[in-house]
């Protein structure tokens, strides 16, 4: 293809006045306020590390005890990613906020599930099971399911906009 | 999963007519069926229906019907009706405010509103007055937040209760009289232990002992003690009179702290020995400088000799080579220098 170098300069030109605006943290809401804000997303960017962002917590962030600080960085990733796909039916808020302690060399997966779609106990005592132990056996270390149960999606809703 | 609201079902199915015929082999199949192929017009053609819409109801036919009551509603219940039947009410609502607590709490976990009965709220509103905080139920920032409800005042005291057998009450002298530590208990040993977590609870720094020990307490002689500085060298602190050992070199805090006692035991049988060249110590090779065989108590010794009505005295020798000894094994200050000036100056009776 062949190309003028005129024109490929002239249009990297432009000569109109910048009209972003700064837009951070501003929503638009629906029409019914519908759209389910949880108490995560309705905090401003400016409340990221105080009110907000807390959803791990491990010492290896501490001074002098950054010791495997990308390897806990990777086990919350994989913690999360197979929440998220184990659970797809339970998951609120499609898996985002689960919170992963680490206490000792146990580490503790704690957030919201729901039942809404459809509640079969057994299951769901397996799949915890079943999850803790693969867990355990993948990051060498105890996990724990602290997962709590809510009905709907409703009940982690801290406002609707 | 999707509910059982809206019901399809085929009807009029002509391929299922069909089948049924031929399984039952009824009269029905040979007789002329409109829409199937054996019917056939006058020319001897297939007669081909027109297609207009499928020979069924379809859903928003039946919902419609279903709406304005001309077909009966099938009510059917949910899949997981049983699950969802025992479905509890939550715990904290049938609790008994006489209940021991730790044992419904008896260990650290993530906050749970079904068991905490208190009706606690959690995060912030922009205005409080006319929204209350969120609730408790479903609130991710009560999760988040590491609790202390197994820690209450009573499951401390429990603890403590229990672990009261293993442990010996602390000297209650040593609390009267704390100078008795330094007699007492000659040896501190200190290490630290590191709390934290990840796959490896860990820490390579725990390992290291710091091993304090109060050299009096060793009740070494004169030249043993010498001895001992000079191996000691800068792990000796002279002014407060403490050896430091410091062991980092084995892989265990145990070790280290096995190994630290070792060095203390070959240290002080070490300085304890004399060997045959230590006789041949010259006054050069003495760590502090000697005012006992100095030239300047020689020279003052002479001096009471040749002038027997001067009015030096054995006393004022011993209290200037107290003051000649500090003066000359301390570093030299401005004064210290007066002071030196102004007692030889006392002891020669020159006035200033």
């Amino acid at each position: 293809m062949l190309r003028t170098p005129g024109i490929s300069a002239c249009r990297q030109i432009s000569t109109t006045s910048c009209a972003m605006k700064n837009k951070a943290g501003k929503h638009k809401s629906t029409v019914n306020r519908t759209q389910l804000l949880t108490y995560e997303m309705a905090q401003k960017p400016h409340h990221i590390g105080v009110r907000k962002s807390w959803l791990t917590w491990h010492s290896q962030n501490l001074e002098e005890f950054r010791q495997s600080q990308p390897v806990v960085v990777a086990q919350d990733e994989i913690i999360r990613r197979f929440i998220r796909g184990f659970f797809p039916q339970n998951v609120v808020i499609s898996g985002n906020e689960l919170v992963i302690k680490r206490r000792g060399n146990v580490c503790i997966v704690a957030g919201f599930l729901q039942y809404s779609r459809r509640l079969d106990i057994r299951r769901i005592y397996w799949m915890f099971g079943f999850a803790e132990e693969f867990l355990s056996i993948l990051l060498k270390q105890p996990v724990k399911l602290e997962l709590a149960f809510v009905e709907t999606e409703d009940d982690v809703a801290y406002n609707y906009i | 999963m999707h509910r059982i609201s809206s019901i399809s079902l085929r009807q009029k199915s002509t391929l299922a007519d069909k089948l049924r015929a031929a399984v039952t082999g009824s009269d029905k199949s040979k007789q002329a069926v409109l829409g199937s192929l054996t019917v056939k017009d006058d020319g001897g053609e297939d007669f081909r229906e027109l297609y207009t819409m499928p020979k069924r109801k379809l859903r928003g036919q039946l919902q419609l019907e279903q709406a304005t009551g001309r077909a009966e509603v099938k009510q059917r219940s949910r899949m997981d009706i049983n699950d969802r039947l025992a479905v509890r009410q939550p715990r904290s609502e049938e609790m008994n405010p006489d209940q021991e607590w730790s044992n419904v709490w008896p260990a650290a976990r993530s906050f749970a509103s079904s068991v905490v009965p208190l009706p606690v709220r959690m995060g912030t509103r922009p205005n409080v007055d006319k929204r209350a905080p969120f609730k408790k139920e479903g609130n991710l920032e009560l999760v988040k937040i590491p609790n202390f409800l197994h820690l209450t005042p009573a499951a401390i005291e429990k603890h403590c209760n229990a672990i009261k057998k293993f442990c010996t009450p602390f000297p209650p002298e040593l609390l009267a009289d704390s100078s008795l530590q330094q007699s007492e208990l000659p040896i501190t040993v200190q290490y630290n232990t590191y709390i934290h977590q990840g796959t490896n609870i860990r820490d390579i720094r725990s390992r290291v002992i710091t091993m304090t020990i109060d050299v009096n307490s060793l009740k070494l002689s004169e030249s043993s003690y010498n001895k001992l500085v000079r191996l000691a060298k800068d792990r000796y602190d002279e002014k407060s009179g403490l050896l430091t050992i410091i062991t980092d070199r084995c892989h265990t805090r145990k070790q280290n702290l096995e190994y630290a006692y070792y060095l203390l035991t070959v240290l002080f049988h070490e300085s304890n020995k004399l060997e045959s060249w230590e006789n041949l110590e010259e006054r050069a090779d003495n760590l502090k400088v000697n005012f006992e065989t100095s030239q300047v108590r020689q020279k003052l010794v002479d001096l009471i000799e040749t002038s027997p009505n001067s009015q030096i005295t054995q006393e004022k020798i011993d209290e200037f080579g107290k003051m000649w000894k500090t003066y000359r094994n301390s570093e030299e200050t401005v004064e210290s220098t007066r002071e030196y000036s102004r007692q030889i100056k006392s002891l020669l009776g020159i006035r200033a």
